[in-house]
C-alpha cells in the first residue's frame, strides 16, 4: 500500500502522506516513519473529527510550516503534510484517486458466500 | 444438590465470579467438567475463578485446556496475560494481549493493555502495530474473506504454528464456500490442536456439504463434547443459521450432580463429622477419640465456610459438649478459659459492679461513645481481648466468672465509663471538640453576641450525634428563608471585626489564624460560597460535556493569559493516543478557563482549608449566610444572567458554531500534538532521501501540469519517421541471440505503438542480457506511459528486474502498481 502513498509524494508540494483506519490505527506511511506518522495519524483524526462534523470528506489546517489535508474514505483516511502553496482542491483529486486505489486494494472483489 | 441446565450451570459460575464467591464458581465449573470435561466455557470460566482466586498454576492449566480447545478464546489469552503479568514476564504478557488483540482488534480494552504493554516493555519503541493476524481478523469481521485469507496466509507463511490464524484462515475459506481449501485448512488445525472446535464446526459442516453424512456425525460428536449446548457452534454458524441445528442437542444438556466427590475431596479438612446419636462414642476411650479425630476443634472454627458450599450439617453447641468426652473437656474455648482460670484469673462479671441491667457487653452497645475525651490510663485498651471473651464467655461460662476476668484484665466496666463521662451525656463527633474546647476554658462562639442573634445556628443537642450532611442540607434552610423566619440581613450581621474581637476574647493572647482571615479575603474578592441549587451543578461535578465551552472561545482565553492556552494534559501526553486524548481535552476548558474568581486555583485550595480550619458553628452560619444572599439575590428573579463574576455554577451555554475559531482551535491543538516547522522539516529531508534514491522523482507540479503529466498520452500509431521495423525485425532473425538487435527491435517497437511485441522482446532480455537492464528499464518505463493497456505488464518486469537487483522497495512498488494497474483495467471493461 506503500505504493500508492509514494505516488502522492511524486507530487512536488506533497511531504508525507499517511493512510490511517477511521479509528486512528497507521495502515500505511510514506515519506515519515516512526514517531513523526504517528503523531501525522493522531493530527489527522483530530481533524477528521472536525470535519466528519462539519459533514465533509475533506479538510485542511495551516500548522506552522506547512498545511495538512485529510481526505475521509468508508474505511481509510488519508493525511498528507504539504507545503504551504500546495493547492487544496488539486489535492484533494489526487488523494481521492488514491484513497479510491487503498479502498480496492482492501476490498475484496466479493464472492462470499451469501 | 438438584442437577442443573448446562447453561444455568454455566451462568451460575458467571454470577458467582461477579458476586465475588470465586470459590462456589470452582465448584460450580467443575461439576460442569465432570459432565463434560471438553466444555471451553467451563475451563474459561474455571480459569477466571483461579484468578480471581491467585492460584496461577491451576489458572494456566485451566486457560491452557481452553486454548486447546478453541485457539480463538480470547478470555484465555487474556488470562494467560494476566498470569504472565503478575508473572513479570512482561514479553510473554504481551504476546498474549497481542494474540487477544489479534483476534478481537475491534476490542478497545485489549487494545489499551498491548500499548501500554508494549510501552512498558519497550519504552518509547514500543507500539501497537497493526499486524497482518489483526488485519486478517479486521477484514474478516468486516466480510472481506479474500482479504483475510491473503492476510492469514502470509502470516502462517512466516508464523506456521499459529494455530489461531489457521483458524481463522479457514474460517475465510469457509465463508468463501471454498470447501476443499476450507477442509484441509481444518485438518491442518485440528493437527495442531485435536480438539480445536471451530475447526471441528466447520470441518463438519463442509462434510455435510459434500454429503459426507456419516464424517460430519462423528465430527459432531466431538462438537458437542466441546460445545454441549451449541451456543458457540450457533455463534460460529451465525451467518448461516439453517446450520445450527445439526449441531445442536436434543435434549438440553444437564449437569449432573457431583457433590459426593467434591465433598470426600474437602473433608479431612474439616475432620469427621462424630455420630452425637450414637451413645459408643462417649464410651469410646480418649486415646483412640483423638486418634479418630486429632483436630476436634477444627469443625467449629470451618462451620461458617463450610457450611454454605457442602451443606454439612454442624452440631450445636450443647451436642459439642455433650459428645465431648470429659477427658477432652477442656479443649476448645471453654478449656482456654479453664486454663485462665487455673492460673488464677477471674473473668469479667458486668454485674460485680452494680449494674444488673448490663445486657450485652459494653463493646456491643455504642463503640464510639465509649471512647472517652479525655483518655485515661484505666480506658487505654479496653476492646482487645473482646473478640475472644465475646463469643465465649456467654456461652461456656457462667457469668461471675467475667466480672474477675475483667477486673484481672484491668477493662472497665460501664459504669466506670459513665461515671467518667461528662454529666451532660456522651462525647461524640463534631461536639466532642466543641466541648474539648470548653473543658479547656474556650468559650464556644455565640452568635448572640453579634448584632443579630437571630443568626444562631439551629442548637445542637449534645445528646444526638451531629451529621454534618445534614446540617448542610439547602432544602432546610431555604425553607427556613421562604418561611420568613430570617432574613438575607440577618443571617450574617455581624461584620468580621466583631468575629474577630470575638475570637480574641474567646483566645486570649492568640490571634487566631485561618477563620475570618481567610473568609475576610473571600469576601473582599467578591467570592460568593457554594450554593447547591439543584438546577446549578457545582463546578467540580459536573461532567465534560456540562463543561464544554465554545473551542473558538479558546484563543480569547488565551488572551487573557490563561492557562488554557497550553492544556497541561496535552502537555503531558507522550504517546500518540494519548496525545488524541489531550487533543480532546484540549477543546474542553480546564477548571481554570472559568472566568471566574472561585476557579483560581489559590482560592479554591483556600477554601479547602477553610473547611477544614473553620469550625462548625461558623461554618454552618456561613453556609446559611451564603444560601439566604443568593435567595435575596437571585432567588426572586430567577430569569436575571448571572453575571460574569459569578460564573462557577453556571452550565455554560453551547457555543454557536464558529468556523474560524474552530479552524484556529484544531489548528493549535494539531500544533500542539507536534505538527510544526520541525516535523515538516523532517518530512522534507526523507522525501529528499527517497528521491535521492531514485524510489520517486517528486517533481510533478500539482497545478494543471500535473493533470498534463497525468494525462494518459495518446499512444502512436503506424511507424514513426526514421524507425524502420523491418529492417530491425530482420536484424533479429538473423541474429536472435543479439541483445543489442533486440533492444533496438524493442525500442522501435515502442515508439511505433506496439507495446505488446515490443514487450515480448524486454522480457528476452530480462532473461539473458541482465547487462541491458537499464535499458529494458528505460523502456519499459517508455511502455507504462505511453500504453496503459500494457502498463500492468510492464510494471510487473520492471518488479521482477528491480527484485533480481536485490532492490525489493522498487519491486515491490512495481508490483503494486502492475495489480492497480490490472485492477484498474478489469474496472474500466467492467465499466
Amino acid at each position: 500500500m506503500e505504493n500508492y502513498l509514494l505516488d502522492l509524494l511524486e507530487y512536488r508540494d506533497v511531504l508525507a502522506v499517511v493512510a490511517t483506519t477511521a479509528d486512528g490505527l497507521i495502515v500505511a506511511t510514506a515519506g515519515l516513519n516512526g514517531d513523526d506518522a504517528e503523531v501525522l495519524a493522531a493530527s489527522g483524526s483530530a481533524l477528521a473529527q472536525h470535519v466528519v462534523q462539519q459533514g465533509e470528506r475533506y479538510g485542511s489546517v495551516t500548522v506552522q510550516g506547512g498545511v495538512l489535508h485529510l481526505l475521509v474514505g468508508d474505511e481509510l483516511m488519508l493525511v498528507a503534510l504539504t507545503d504551504p502553496a500546495a493547492p487544496g482542491e488539486r489535492l484533494v483529486d489526487v488523494m481521492d484517486g488514491v484513497l479510491t486505489q487503498l479502498a480496492q486494494v482492501i476490498r475484496d472483489d466479493g464472492s462470499a458466500i451469501e | 444438590m438438584p442437577a442443573l441446565l448446562l447453561a444455568e450451570a454455566v451462568q451460575q459460575a458467571q454470577d458467582a465470579i461477579s458476586a465475588g464467591d470465586y470459590r462456589r464458581a470452582v465448584e460450580t465449573c467443575r461439576q460442569v467438567l465432570h459432565s463434560y470435561p471438553d466444555c471451553v466455557t467451563a475451563h474459561r470460566l474455571l480459569g477466571e475463578a483461579y484468578l480471581e482466586q491467585r492460584d496461577e498454576a491451576a489458572a494456566e492449566r485451566a486457560f491452557t485446556a481452553a486454548l486447546q480447545r478453541d485457539p480463538q478464546c480470547v478470555g484465555a489469552y487474556v488470562g494467560l496475560g494476566l498470569i504472565a503479568e503478575a508473572r513479570r514476564d512482561s514479553e510473554a504478557a504481551l504476546a498474549y494481549f497481542q494474540a487477544a488483540w489479534e483476534i478481537a482488534p475491534t476490542r478497545g480494552d485489549l487494545r489499551e493493555r498491548v500499548v501500554r504493554l508494549a510501552r512498558d516493555t519497550y519504552g518509547p519503541e514500543g507500539r501497537l502495530q497493526l499486524t497482518r493476524a489483526a488485519l486478517g481478523s479486521i477484514h474478516y469481521h468486516a466480510g472481506r474473506w479474500g482479504r483475510a485469507v491473503s492476510e492469514c496466509a502470509a502470516v502462517l507463511a512466516e508464523y506456521p504454528g499459529r494455530v489461531d490464524v489457521r483458524l481463522r484462515l479457514a474460517e475465510a475459506l469457509w465463508r468463501r464456500g471454498e470447501w476443499e481449501r476450507a477442509a484441509a485448512t481444518c485438518r491442518a488445525v485440528l493437527e495442531q490442536s485435536p480438539g480445536a472446535f471451530g475447526a471441528l464446526v466447520l470441518l463438519a459442516d463442509i462434510e455435510r456439504r459434500l454429503g459426507n453424512d456419516e464424517e460430519a456425525a462423528k465430527l459432531r460428536e466431538h462438537v458437542q463434547a466441546a460445545d454441549p449446548d451449541g451456543s458457540r457452534a450457533a455463534e460460529l454458524l451465525a451467518a448461516v443459521p439453517d446450520r445450527v441445528d445439526f449441531f445442536l442437542p436434543a435434549e438440553p444438556p444437564v449437569v449432573e450432580e457431583v457433590a459426593e466427590p467434591t465433598v470426600d475431596v474437602e473433608r479431612p479438612r474439616i475432620g469427621p463429622a462424630p455420630d452425637f446419636t450414637a451413645p459408643e462414642i462417649d464410651e469410646t476411650p480418649a486415646t483412640t477419640w483423638q486418634a479418630a479425630a486429632p483436630e476436634p476443634v477444627i469443625p467449629v472454627e470451618d462451620a461458617a465456610d463450610a457450611a454454605d458450599p457442602f451443606d454439612v450439617p454442624l452440631p450445636s453447641d450443647q451436642e459439642l459438649e455433650a459428645a465431648r468426652p470429659d477427658s477432652l473437656s477442656t479443649a476448645g474455648y471453654t478449656g482456654l478459659l479453664r486454663s485462665l482460670e487455673d492460673s488464677g484469673i477471674e473473668p469479667f462479671d458486668a454485674a460485680a459492679f452494680g449494674d444488673s441491667d448490663a445486657g450485652p457487653p459494653p463493646w456491643v452497645l455504642e463503640p464510639e461513645e465509649s471512647a472517652p475525651a479525655e483518655p485515661e490510663p484505666a480506658f487505654s485498651e479496653p476492646a482487645e481481648p473482646e473478640p475472644l471473651a465475646a463469643a465465649a464467655a456467654p456461652a461456656a461460662e457462667p457469668a461471675e466468672e467475667e466480672a474477675d476476668l475483667a477486673a484481672l484484665l484491668g477493662i472497665s466496666s460501664d459504669q466506670e465509663i459513665e461515671a467518667a463521662r461528662p454529666d451532660d451525656g456522651p462525647l461524640s463527633g463534631y461536639t466532642t471538640i466543641l466541648r474539648s474546647l470548653e473543658d479547656t476554658g474556650l468559650a464556644p462562639f455565640d452568635p448572640g453576641l453579634t448584632a443579630e442573634p437571630a443568626a444562631a445556628l439551629p442548637d445542637e443537642t449534645p445528646e444526638e450525634t451531629p451529621e454534618p450532611e445534614r446540617d448542610l442540607v439547602v432544602p432546610d434552610v431555604a425553607a427556613e428563608i421562604d418561611a420568613g423566619e430570617t432574613t438575607a440581613g440577618e443571617v450574617l450581621a455581624g461584620d468580621w471585626d466583631s468575629i474577630d474581637r470575638e475570637i480574641l476574647e474567646a483566645i486570649p493572647g492568640e490571634m487566631p489564624r485561618g477563620y475570618t482571615d481567610e473568609l475576610r479575603s473571600l469576601d473582599a474578592a467578591g467570592v460568593e460560597p457554594f450554593t447547591f441549587d439543584e438546577e446549578e451543578i457545582p463546578f467540580f461535578q459536573r461532567t465534560r460535556q456540562d463543561d464544554v465551552l465554545p473551542v473558538a472561545e479558546e484563543p480569547a482565553v488565551a488572551e487573557k493569559g490563561s492557562v488554557a492556552e497550553e492544556s497541561p494534559v496535552a502537555e503531558e501526553a507522550a504517546d500518540t493516543e494519548a496525545d488524541i486524548e489531550s487533543l480532546e481535552a484540549a477543546d474542553l476548558p480546564a477548571e481554570a478557563d472559568v472566568p471566574a474568581p472561585a476557579a483560581d486555583a489559590a482560592d479554591e485550595s483556600a477554601e479547602a482549608m477553610l473547611l477544614d480550619e473553620v469550625d462548625l458553628a461558623g461554618l454552618e452560619e456561613e453556609v446559611e449566610s451564603t444560601l439566604a444572599e443568593v435567595d435575596t439575590a437571585g432567588l426572586e428573579d430567577e430569569v436575571e444572567p448571572v453575571p460574569a463574576e459569578t460564573v462557577v455554577d453556571e452550565a455554560p451555554a453551547l457555543p454557536e458554531y464558529d468556523e474560524a475559531g474552530d479552524a484556529a482551535a484544531v489548528s493549535s491543538a494539531i500544533e500542539r500534538l507536534g505538527v510544526g516547522p520541525d516535523l515538516v522539516e523532517r518530512a522534507r529531508d526523507a522525501k529528499e532521501e527517497l528521491i535521492a534514491s531514485g524510489r520517486i522523482t517528486g517533481d510533478q507540479p500539482l497545478e494543471p501540469a500535473a493533470e498534463t503529466a497525468a494525462a494518459p498520452v495518446e499512444p502512436e500509431t503506424g511507424e514513426p519517421e526514421g524507425v524502420d521495423l523491418a529492417a530491425l525485425e530482420g536484424a533479429v532473425r538473423e541474429h536472435p541471440e543479439s541483445s543489442e538487435a533486440r533492444l533496438a527491435l524493442a525500442e522501435g517497437l515502442v515508439e511505433a505503438g506496439q507495446a505488446e511485441t515490443a514487450l515480448e522482446h524486454y522480457q528476452w532480455l530480462y532473461r539473458h542480457a541482465p547487462d541491458q537492464s537499464e535499458a529494458v528499464i528505460r523502456g519499459l518505463i517508455r511502455i507504462t506511459e505511453l500504453a496503459p493497456e500494457s502498463a500492468p505488464a510492464a510494471h510487473r518486469l520492471l518488479g521482477a528486474i528491480y527484485r533480481k537487483r536485490g532492490d525489493v522497495h522498487l519491486a515491490s512498488r512495481h508490483y503494486g502498481l502492475a495489480v492497480s494497474r490490472a485492477q484498474g483495467r478489469r474496472g474500466e471493461r467492467r465499466g
